[in-house]
């Protein structure tokens, strides 16, 4: 089932997966040349912005045009909604995989001071870190779906005060989930290497697993919400 | 088969106050052709969208062959076509690329179906959904669904966009459906011309509630007919 929309995807986003190709072996090839930080801030731009652009042939549009599969064709085929959703939330992830390579396997060797690695708890702290990093894309995927939805909602409503607050609303509480899922991972991170910013062991004990299990309820709660939007019209 | 489909005291409202299906109570029997008329924002799509399980009822009961479609039926939906002017097709694909990616979730798909609505409707299967008009569109998306075998065809204002001798086709071909495979339909339109011709029931509502429902005997029945007519005069734009 899932082969049946990834072949699908992989057609659609073919130009933009050859071009992101060849930006990218030009960009390697311009580091292993003359390495620089800023090659690689290009290149971790370049795999964020890429699913920005083919995301949409997955999603469909949310404001309507006769050219874009919507989601009311996805929801009357015979698949269960909950798996439907699912199956958008990977297709969507593939798509962030660079990214996540880059993330995972370049930043923490090429910007972090190669010092950090004859840290006993280093590995530690790199388990964290790309538990961090996984969760913050499926949090940002299920994000943009939610939001994407709300906002259809929202023109909707013929009250502007009240179309006003429901765009708004999802967008302080953006703010609010960002500051706090990374403060959670910052600062796991930064116990695990050393920092002790409390004197008492049993408040460290208590912190550091709701520092991990903060951010996985974050992006549960918003994959349940953006699922729940997901699958119905209402 | 068809699908009988059974709505008890079924309601649905989007505010507090705003009922956009009020208390509808009716029984479409299995292999019946229902004309579901009224007038703009008389609530056809929300019941269609009810149908298909986009939408639950706020109270009473939608059941489609025994079973709550708000309750995620994916396994029947197999056997219902579901036509619809908000279904979007993606413009870059061709007609036959659509055509592919479709028949892979319906196990009674049928090839010869296909090729021949194709025929019918004629829809050339290279063609890019990009460069086809709005009616050419709905042609395609009625050679799709169609062609699944459906026991159930829930039709909203899909011949509103369609001209003549496609919408022509399009009822012919239903009736067809309805009479060789007793397959249940379900069409919400505006348009009544050459409807009589293929319908068994007419539904009538306005403002989310139900006026009439009666078969085509009652229908074309002198008193009924004029109380009918009277209705449709008084709550469809069209007339």
């Amino acid at each position: 089932m899932i082969g049946h929309f990834l072949k699908r995807d992989f057609s659609d986003a073919l130009v933009l997966w050859i071009i992101l190709g060849l930006l990218s072996l030009a960009l390697w090839g311009t580091y292993a040349w003359s390495p620089s930080e800023s090659i690689l801030m290009g290149l971790g731009w370049l795999y964020f912005l890429f699913p920005q652009f083919c995301t949409l042939n997955i999603t469909g549009s949310i404001v309507r045009t006769d050219h874009m599969i919507s989601r009311q064709y996805f929801l009357a085929l015979p698949l269960r909604r909950t798996q439907f959703f699912f199956i958008t939330l990977f297709r969507i992830m593939v798509l962030y995989l660079p990214l996540c390579f880059f993330l995972i396997l370049v930043v923490p060797f090429c910007f972090v001071p190669q010092k950090l690695y004859t840290h006993p708890n280093w590995y530690l702290a790199w388990s964290i870190y790309v538990f961090g990093i996984l969760m913050s894309v499926v949090w940002w995927i299920s994000h943009h779906l939610f939001y994407s939805l709300i906002i259809e909602q929202s023109l909707r409503f013929s009250n502007s005060k009240k179309r006003i607050l429901t765009t708004l609303f999802p967008i302080l509480a953006f703010v609010l989930e960002i500051a706090v899922f990374f403060s959670c991972l910052a600062f796991t991170l930064l116990f695990i290497l050393g920092y002790r910013p409390f004197p008492h062991p049993l408040l460290v004990y208590l912190m550091i697993p709701l520092c991990i299990a903060i951010p996985a309820g974050i992006t549960l709660l918003t994959v349940r919400l953006a699922k729940a939007r997901w699958t119905s019209v209402s | 088969m068809g699908f009988p489909v059974e709505f008890q005291a079924l309601s649905y409202s989007v505010a507090k106050n705003r009922r956009l299906i009020d208390d509808i109570s009716l029984l479409v029997p299995a292999g019946a052709f229902v004309a579901l008329l009224g007038e703009n924002g008389a609530g056809k799509t929300t019941l269609m969208d009810m149908l298909v399980g986009f939408r639950t009822p706020t109270s009473g009961k939608l059941l489609i062959n025994h079973k709550e479609p708000s309750l995620d039926q994916w396994e029947q939906r197999k056997t219902i076509s579901y036509l619809s002017e908000k279904m979007g097709l993606p413009g870059d694909w061709s007609v036959a690329e659509f055509l592919s990616f479709n028949r892979f979730f319906y196990p009674n798909y049928s090839m010869v179906l296909e090729r021949d609505l194709l025929d019918l409707f004629k829809v050339n299967p290279s063609e890019r959904i990009f460069n086809l008009s709005a009616g050419e569109i709905r042609r395609v998306q009625v050679v799709s669904s169609l062609s699944i075998n459906p026991d159930l065809i829930l039709a909203d204002e899909i011949t509103a966009v369609l001209d003549i001798i496609g919408r022509q086709k399009f009822l012919s071909f239903l009736s067809h459906l309805n009479r060789t495979k007793q397959t249940t339909v379900m069409l919400a339109t505006n348009i009544l011309e050459d409807l009589i011709n293929h319908i068994s029931h007419v539904a009538l509502i306005s403002k989310g509630r139900l006026l009439v429902f009666t078969d085509k005997a009652g229908f074309l029945m002198g008193e009924e007919s004029t109380e009918f007519s009277r209705l449709v005069a008084k709550h469809l734009d069209t007339t």
